[in-house]
């Protein structure tokens, strides 16, 4: 078996107040489409931290390639081709939508290697323009490109964070429930953008939901995590199948029992 | 980048800022010698304050101390131009300037390791009370009485040299070089480097996650701001031709942050504006002894509720307001 993208294994983590995750094992194949779902409070935010490196875990390792990053801050997993997504979408909000992603991409370009041509030229270079508008396309926002980002709708400020990430061409592109919040006609929408997106891509995706239904067309793989322990982990109708998983999805209070 | 889609557009905000320095050329063809003298200060502390706003209004970085990096900038420069004097007096004072970056680097090594901003800005006015405790004990840099004598060197540029010491040439010496320096700012501002400490400024945490080394380019805009506000400083000894421990007082530290507030902290050449705005107070009130400075202090109490986002910001909602009917479509 050839080295997993990005593995867990036998992760803690807790605050002063409560044990968050225990004893996490995941293992997250090159291009999977990684779902971890679970109720809100499950954990799935502490786990995304301790992935992506805003948080070390208490015990435990995060494994990239083979190599162990447990401690390897957030930037520099950026720089090995992570990218993230917050739960409420984070962007720079006096900056307009263009500037955000002018932002990005020459944050990406920088560390790729790519050098600017122009020294002494103060405004983004044509290359970076055109990956900019590239990514403004990709997720629909060309037309407001121009708009202060506090302004954008609570949608189109994930779709925006969404280019932010694409902008870093991410090999592992990690989306902290990128639907949450949103009616039912945004998140089909969403949903179909994300597997738009893969497919133009083909990177690896890891995502967090706490409504199952959302991510069943997308996943390739599922954890399913229930007061921070993993109880079911594979393929998308098997982990839907599992006794456990109907009894904590469907056993208290039915299907919506995920939705806060 | 700009915060208000009511500024002006960028060749007239060029065309102004250089209408401001034909001004201060003009100067001395005008006006008496007391004004001319005023107007090289102001000059000088125009520039101290936009490096005082590239940290604050730009990365988010609060400075308490900003007058450190003037004082220790003007004492090297007196000091090594005392001492070496066969040395080009440009790059005198181009080593006082990198002497206060490089002083920043390492301070900012250890001031910006938390990321916490009242961290940073404790440390900075801790940093200024010791480098005035240490001018102001120092028998070399003159103690309380000052460093005196500072001469307006001569300065050799391969085909003439031009006397800094006659008539108003150290004026002239002091608005190009103030020039200069702004626009170094203005390009830092404006540059790939200035959208990085924007980004930070506004989520130190989001932009790490786009692969951006928050702490380097925290680094960064601190020891560039201090190695430009320590050039400033470095001009400003032989103009007065002393400089004494007062340059370093938590006083003069406070200026910057006054200029910025006055000037509008969201505007690149708000401090600048500020500044200027500052000097024709307290010129207006030199003459009412004892309270001037209450006089001034109202004045600048009234601008800033009044007006939160400055002079600059007072003037963005007048164009707003004048032309918003026929901007919407
Ligand atoms: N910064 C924090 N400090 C203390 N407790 C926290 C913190 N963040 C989350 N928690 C707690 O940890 C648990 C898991 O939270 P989280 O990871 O956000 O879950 P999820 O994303 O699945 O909704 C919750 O009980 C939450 O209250
Ligand atoms: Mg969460």
């Amino acid at each position: 078996m050839s080295t997993p993208l990005l593995e867990a294994t036998g992760l803690f983590k807790s605050y002063p107040a409560v044990k968050v995750l225990k004893n996490v094992n995941l293992t997250v194949a090159g291009g999977d489409t990684f779902a971890i779902i679970g109720p809100n409070g499950a954990g799935k935010t502490t786990l995304f931290k301790v992935l992506s490196g805003e948080l070390f875990p208490d015990s435990g390792q995060v494994a990239h390639e083979g190599r162990d990053v447990t401690t390897v801050p957030a930037w520099q997993r950026v720089r090995l081709g992570f990218g993230r997504s917050f739960q409420v979408a984070r962007v720079f909000s006096d900056l307009t939508t263009e500037d955000n992603v002018v932002v990005s991409v020459e944050a990406h370009r920088r560390n790729a290697g790519l050098g600017q041509r122009r020294p002494l030229a103060w405004a983004p270079t044509a290359e970076v323009r055109e990956g900019v508008m590239e990514t403004l396309r990709e997720v629909g926002l060309v037309d407001k490109r121009r708009v202060v980002a506090r302004l954008l709708s609570h949608g189109d400020k994930k779709r925006l964070e969404l280019a932010m990430c694409l902008a870093l061409q991410p090999k592992i592109l990690m989306l902290d429930e990128p639907t949450a919040g949103m009616s039912p006609a945004d998140r089909k929408s969403a949903t179909e953008l994300l597997a738009m997106v893969k497919e133009r891509h083909g990177m690896t995706i890891v995502l967090t939901e706490h409504d199952m239904d959302v991510v069943f067309g997308l996943a390739t793989k599922v954890a399913v995590l229930h007061y921070g322990e993993i109880v079911a982990q594979g393929a998308p109708d098997a982990v839907r199948k599992d006794p456990l998983v109907r009894d904590i999805y469907l056993g208290h209070g039915g299907a919506g029992a995920g939705h806060a | 980048m700009e915060p208000s889609p009511a500024q002006a557009s960028p060749l007239m905000r060029f065309g102004l800022a250089m209408l401001c320095m034909a001004a201060f050329l003009a100067l001395p063809g005008i006006a008496d010698k007391g004004i001319v003298f005023l107007a090289g200060t102001v000059a000088l502390q125009m520039v101290f304050g936009l490096t005082w706003n590239l940290m604050f209004g730009q990365t988010g970085l609060v400075s308490f101390g900003h007058a450190s990096f003037f004082a220790v900038g003007g004492y090297a420069y007196a000091y090594a131009a005392r001492a070496l004097p066969q040395v080009h007096p440009l790059l005198t004072f181009a080593g006082a300037g990198l002497l206060c970056a490089a002083i920043a680097a390492l301070v900012g090594l250890i001031a910006l390791r938390r990321s916490q901003g009242v961290y940073f800005a404790i440390l900075t006015l801790a940093l200024s009370q010791i480098v005035y405790l240490v001018i102001s004990s120092s028998a070399a840099l003159g103690r309380e009485d000052g460093f005196t004598g500072i001469r307006r060197p001569k300065l050799p540029l391969g085909w003439t040299t031009i006397d800094l010491a006659a008539g108003n040439a150290y004026y002239y010496f002091i608005v190009v070089v103030s020039a200069l320096l702004a626009g170094i700012v203005w390009w830092v501002t404006h540059s790939r480097v200035g959208r990085v400490f924007r980004a930070i400024q506004q989520d130190p945490e989001r932009a790490a996650f786009l692969g951006i080394p928050v702490q380097r380019y925290r680094l960064m805009s601190y020891a560039i701001a201090s190695g430009v506000a320590g050039v400033t400083g470095a001009l400003f000894g032989p103009w007065l031709q002393i400089l004494t421990p007062e340059v370093a007082h938590w006083t003069a530290s406070a200026r910057p942050i006054l200029y910025t507030l006055l000037g509008g902290v969201h505007f690149f050449w708000g401090p600048a504006v500020g500044a200027l705005g500052f000097a024709v107070l307290e010129y207006g009130t030199r003459t009412l002894h004892g309270i001037s400075e209450i006089v001034t202090g109202a004045i600048l109490l009234a601008v800033v509720l009044a007006a939160p986002g400055g002079i600059l910001g007072a003037v963005a909602r007048l164009r707003q307001r004048i032309t918003g009917k026929e901007r919407r479509p």
